[in-house]
């Protein structure tokens, strides 16, 4: 017999690649990961020797906000658009366990958004890099980062999906979601809040508060060699003084590891708990 | 398992706030036949049976065929094969890859899967997408997939309440060869004559409780409701010979109208009746009967709950 964990990651991976948010995150991110500049530059072969050094910063400039937005409208729609439509009924009246429906759909969701990212970014990538291959590491991390962000933000989707009761409202409470961990933290809210209240010590706790933030403190931390690492921010500037840079990258995995864990567990716990129709 | 008991559910109980779905309800479904689960709207019937597939959280106990829905779902689940009210299949798949698909959960060989597109007449539609098909067809290719692994109890939720005349005469066929093949059909309906035409035995719930589990014969019985007869008989029959004849089969309520006489009886005894004014002499020119119907039963059982 199939298990029908497999079954369902199968048909939530198929159903997500062809996904048209996924098709267009994947185009869109292999052509800005490229970058136009490579395009133009090496066609008149003016590529300089550390273009891979200055294109990975773009690389998480680019996953920062990327990433979330395209696993958040996956994800939250994963579980409340079946129940809409009385699929996910149906499918948890089959010989398969809450725990099978909700792990095949999660892991499903997460390996295409991986194999999305391995083959538009990874594969700009490796276009870029065949030119110099000292850069190597830095793009291994962010890469492995922006997975990381991808699944904490496919555990705050599912956060959303199982709580929520038609598609509509799951998408626009994704967005919403978006909207807070990208552009209202990147509004400069922290440096307000911290001045206002001078605070400083609170900078910290409300940078690891946000996957997002601390996935790309964290990944431009591994640039070392990078032109960009000087946007490294206020708050990466504090950990750094404050813990110095071994302690601080690994204060910043830990939280983002949690990140992956904690919400995809609480979303778990909610929709075992739960009817099959809410 | 082999127990004469399929279904044992024991004080099951679903809560929403302050309103209770289902209220310390206790039945058990016997092998074979087909039962249908009654009641008003509101009264839990679909509530039941989604908690029969653990589709709703409850308190209580639910064995089906000997497995406990909470304890073993996987197991309790495989002996169930399900119908929703709506078609809750993915529109995108084709009718073969949906048999596929469900099939390949519940370890169903291949053959098995052409065996049941002829069963449910869909042969000629397999790679068509599931969402092109119509209503009755998607009823029907549900049918199909809740008997992939043939799976003891099937449960139908409202399975004619969708379809046309002729696909519920067409449903109501399917279903009757699959209890002659011992299948143990429960299905929740609000149209009675789903019931006078297939279901052998009913439960009738009201709020939330189980009011009524009987055959339909049997609670005409213990409702006292009977036939109404209509006999006419020709001019020179004798009027209080055929009077005697009649109460002699157990007619009351006797009432003579010009030659019709019209009488309360008991369901089995029409004959009876028929064959007493006959050896009376008796000419029978026409006659009429007016059987007992479940909207009866219904009306009154319900009254009697409400008071």
């Amino acid at each position: 017999m199939t298990s029908p964990f497999l079954m369902i990651m199968r048909k939530e991976l198929k159903d997500s690649l062809q996904s048209k948010w996924l098709i267009t995150f994947g185009v869109t991110f292999f052509f800005l990961a490229l970058g136009v500049p490579y395009i133009i530059l090496g066609a008149g072969g003016l590529l300089p020797g550390d273009y891979p050094g200055m294109v990975v910063g773009t690389l998480v400039t680019l996953a920062v906000p990327l990433v979330p937005l395209v696993s958040l409208a996956m994800s939250s729609t994963s579980i409340a658009g079946e129940r809409e439509v009385g699929t996910m009924e149906y499918l948890l009246a089959q010989p398969a366990t809450k725990f099978e429906v909700f792990f095949g759909k999660y892991l499903g969701l997460v390996t295409a958004l991986t194999l999305a990212m391995f083959l538009g970014y990874g594969g700009a990538e490796l276009i870029v890099y065949s030119t110099n291959p000292e850069f190597v590491m830095s793009f291994i991390y962010a890469l492995a980062y922006s997975l990381l962000l991808a699944g904490a933000s496919v555990g705050l989707g599912f956060i959303v999906s199982v709580s929520v009761k038609t598609r509509a409202a799951a998408i626009g409470t994704g967005l919403f979601l978006w909207f807070v961990l990208v552009v209202i933290y990147d509004s400069g809210f922290l440096g307000v809040i911290t001045v206002a209240l001078d605070a400083d010590s609170l900078l910290i706790p409300l940078t690891l508060a946000n996957p997002v933030e601390t996935t790309r403190i964290l990944a431009l931390m591994h640039m070392s060699e990078s032109p960009l690492r000087g946007e490294l921010g206020p708050q990466a500037a504090y950990l750094l003084q404050e813990y110095g840079s071994i302690t601080a990258s690994r204060i910043l995995s830990v939280v983002l590891i949690l990140w992956v864990v904690v919400p995809v567990a609480i979303s778990y716990l909610i929709f075992r708990k739960q009817d099959a129709t809410i | 398992m082999s127990t004469n008991i399929i279904i044992d559910a024991v004080n099951i109980t679903k809560q929403y706030g302050d309103f209770k779905a289902l209220d310390g309800l206790s039945l058990q479904v016997e092998r074979g036949g087909v039962w249908a689960l009654l009641g008003p709207n509101g009264a839990g019937k679909t509530t039941f049976l989604k908690c029969l597939l653990g589709l709703k959280e409850f308190s209580g106990e639910i064995k089906i065929d000997g497995y406990d829905i909470h304890k073993d779902p996987k197991k309790a689940k495989f002996q169930i094969g399900y119908v929703p009210q709506h078609p809750s299949l993915y529109k995108e798949m084709s009718v073969q890859e949906s048999l596929r698909y469900f099939g390949d959960m519940r370890d169903v060989k291949r053959s098995r899967l052409r065996e049941l597109l002829e069963f449910v007449g869909l042969e000629l539609w397999a790679r068509q997408p599931v969402g092109a098909l119509s209503g009755g067809m998607q009823q029907r290719l549900m049918l199909a997939v809740a008997l992939l692994s043939d799976p003891p109890v099937l449960l139908l939720d409202e399975p004619t309440a969708n379809l046309d005349v002729n696909r519920q005469v067409e449903f109501r066929n399917l279903i009757s060869l699959l209890v002659k093949e011992g299948k143990t059909v429960v299905l929740t309906t609000h149209l009675l004559g789903d019931v006078d035409h297939i279901a052998e035995k009913i439960m009738l719930l009201n709020k939330g409780k189980l009011v009524v589990k009987s055959s339909v014969s049997d609670l005409f019985k213990q409702l006292d409701l009977t036939s109404q007869m209509f006999v006419e008989i020709s001019d020179n029959a004798n009027e209080q010979d055929a009077i005697s004849a009649l109460e002699k089969a157990g007619a009351n309520d006797i009432q003579v109208k010009g030659n019709w006489f019209e009488m309360r009886i008991d369901p089995s005894k029409k004959i009876s009746a028929i064959n007493n004014l006959r050896e009376k002499g008796c000419t029978i020119n026409d006659f009429k009967i007016e059987e007992p119907n479940l909207e009866d039963a219904f009306k009154k059982i319900t009254s009697g709950e409400e008071n």
